[in-house]
């Protein structure tokens, strides 16, 4: 099969790998992802002027918005609340007495592309906003949706 | 692409199993080199009159679950011609289709022991095989008398559903293409496994043990079209498929007959969806 280097397409993704370093050393390869899906929001802000000149302005923090579904339970409670994610000790949500979250050092999310290879893109700092199942439901698999944000997603790759 | 060359090539690496044993009647593993058998008539004696031809059947062992796509077996026909004591060696070596060779020297008498092995590749393509009469005494290959190397024309043999007793026959099926982007196709590729066994005989017992074996080999074969999902060389995603079994086969469990004389047969097929990408490069868009 020959391969086109012009062009590359993500099929699925294949992995997440968090950590505490921004090396990427000690850290944990989160596989059985679902899906994965970001989305930054509009840095600009559109103000009104009647019968004057359109102004935007750059004044939001452009950050990114994402959201990871799974369905592995036991992957997921070892990413997100077993996995050391700075060098303080902390994991990323740590309920052990209170829901208090942290962000998350080293993030990278790996896809494979149409010839196989691993794309990467790096999530600076992300933090997890929410966790919860879809729906929990006879019939149902039970999918998890992981909502969080970062400062920005890179390719890296 | 030849997915059910790849898919034939996975398959057997993992089935290195007793589950495929056939009940006694072959007791070699998939995994270990190909046995030679002789069915000289006439073994047991150190002296011989006149002529007569031993035929070497280097084949695919037991389990007998054979691929006949990637692993066709061969047959080595090979005349003796004696007159006196029948000894001497003989160097097998085979070349397979991506150029590798593998040799090895057995000593030949008319009794080969069941030790005696050659192949240590039964998923290559084979080329050739050259053999050398590296003995004293008289060996024929056809006629010829082999003091010198000669090259033996592989004989791939074709494929009978009945014998051996159980295989897996790897097909081909047409792929179905989906233009993408910028010269790549997504391409779905199908490939059918057909499991074939045939029964020797309508014993209770025996029917009962080779049904476990039966459905051993096909929860197998599933688990590692489901261990390999990523993993199928060049494909990106496999998809297995669910087991059909041919209704008259086994329903009635006792097998089934399209003629009068044939003997029994079970027979089971899925068909597995194997994606991958076809990637070229374009000349204009």
């Amino acid at each position: 099969m020959s391969n086109n280097s012009s062009v590359q397409i993500l099929i699925r993704p294949k992995s997440i790998v968090i950590g505490p370093y921004e090396n990427g050393s000690s850290s944990y390869e989160w596989t059985g992802i679902k899906s994965i899906k970001w989305n930054d929001v509009t840095p600009w802000i559109h103000i009104d002027i009647p019968s004057g000149p359109m102004l935007h302005q750059h004044i939001r923090s452009p950050h990114v918005e994402v959201e990871i579904s799974v369905m592995d339970l036991d992957k997921l409670h070892t990413a997100l609340f077993n996995t050391t994610i700075d060098t303080n000790n902390h994991v990323a949500v740590d309920i052990n007495k209170y829901n208090r979250k942290y962000p998350i050092t080293y993030c990278r999310f790996k896809f494979i592309d149409q010839n196989g290879e691993i794309i990467e893109y790096s999530a600076r700092f992300l933090r997890i906003a929410t966790i919860g199942p879809d729906a929990i439901e006879l019939g149902k698999e039970t999918r998890w949706i992981i909502r969080a944000t970062c400062d920005l997603v890179k390719k890296e790759s | 692409m030849d997915i059910a060359k790849a898919l034939g090539d996975l398959i057997p690496s993992y089935i290195g199993l007793n589950i495929l044993n056939d009940g006694g009647f072959e007791t070699a593993n998939w995994t270990n080199d190909w046995d030679i058998h002789t069915d000289v008539s006439q073994n047991n004696s150190q002296h011989y009159e006149g002529e007569y031809s031993a035929r070497f059947n280097a084949e695919c062992p037991a389990g007998l679950l054979r691929k006949i796509f990637s692993t066709p077996i061969f047959i080595i026909d090979i005349e003796f011609m004696h007159k006196s004591e029948f000894t001497g060696s003989l160097n097998i070596a085979i070349t397979y289709d991506d150029n590798t060779t593998w040799n090895k020297t057995i000593s030949c008498t008319t009794n080969w022991t069941s030790g005696d092995t050659v192949n240590p590749y039964p998923n290559k393509k084979v080329k050739q095989i050259d053999i050398v009469n590296v003995g004293y005494n008289y060996v024929f290959v056809d006629n010829m008398e082999i003091n010198e190397g000669i090259t033996l024309v592989v004989k791939y043999d074709e494929f009978d559903i009945k014998d051996p007793l159980m295989q897996l026959l790897i097909e081909n099926f047409p792929a179905k293409s989906t233009w993408i982007i910028e010269g790549v196709y997504r391409i779905e590729h199908r490939v059918r496994l057909t499991l074939y066994r045939k029964l020797i005989h309508y014993g209770e017992e025996f029917i009962t043990s080779n049904k476990d074996i039966w459905f051993a080999a096909k929860k197998m074969i599933d688990k590692v079209i489901i261990k390999n999902k990523f993993n199928l060389s060049e494909t990106r995603n496999l998809i297995s498929g669910t087991w059909t079994d041919n209704i008259p086969s086994i329903a009635v469990g006792r097998g089934w007959k399209n003629r009068a004389k044939e003997p029994i047969l079970w027979q089971s097929e899925q068909i597995v969806t194997c994606v991958y990408y076809y990637n070229e490069e374009l000349i204009n868009e």
